[in-house]
């Protein structure tokens, strides 16, 4: 298992949480292209930041 | 060795896989082979945090911030001194008729102290503070 799914000593492991089941996932370059648009065609997040941003300019210092 | 320093907009662009997707990634793979180091200030941490979690929901909020760890992103918390760097750095911004929230402004001084350090950001009010820290701006689109 470990040489199918690339895991060496001092490889990093990703733990996340899928409904009731833990996922262990190897760091890879591969898990930063699957984090990669993540939300892809879902309500933007970077819309939303530039909504907070724009309510965040009102406060004046 | 070169430190990026990524804000919210660029975490946020690479999760929404918004133009600039592909360079954040790129500077993770990076920071993972050991090549760079890519670090978080915590308010922009916590400002991913609270806008994933606001859009998605706790268990998505949870999924993200496991996955940004695991990639060994260090982030860095306000302390004392950074705070009032920052409240310095908005200041001086502000003389130049740019006002930046309180919390970019943190941003920005995590990247201060040293030319090898890039602050990483999609958003172009920014671009009076390049007078003093090293910015890579995101595409627009």
């Amino acid at each position: 298992m470990r040489a199918s799914l690339g895991i060496k000593p001092g490889t990093r492991i990703a733990v996340t949480q899928d409904g009731s089941r833990i996922v262990l996932e190897p760091v890879s370059e591969e898990l930063v292209d699957k984090t990669r648009g993540i939300f892809r065609g879902k309500p933007s997040l970077s819309a939303e930041l530039k909504r907070q941003r724009q309510k965040q300019k009102k406060d004046k210092w | 060795m070169v430190r990026y320093v990524l804000d919210s907009s660029a975490i946020l662009r690479y999760l929404d896989d918004e133009a600039g997707a592909a360079r954040v990634a790129e500077i993770i793979k990076s920071h993972l082979a050991g090549e760079c180091e890519a670090a978080v200030s915590a308010l922009h941490w916590g400002e991913v945090a609270g806008i994933t979690c606001k859009l998605h929901g706790r268990p998505a909020m949870d999924l993200v911030l496991s996955r940004l760890s695991a990639f060994g992103l260090p982030v860095i918390a306000a302390d004392a001194d950074r705070a009032v760097r920052a409240a310095l750095i908005k200041l001086k911004l502000l003389k130049l008729k740019r006002d930046i929230p309180y919390v970019d402004a943190f941003g920005i001084e995590l990247a201060t102290g040293s030319r090898d350090h890039v602050f990483v950001t999609a958003d172009f009010d920014f671009k009076p503070a390049s007078r003093d820290v090293t910015i890579e701006f995101l595409p627009a689109k």
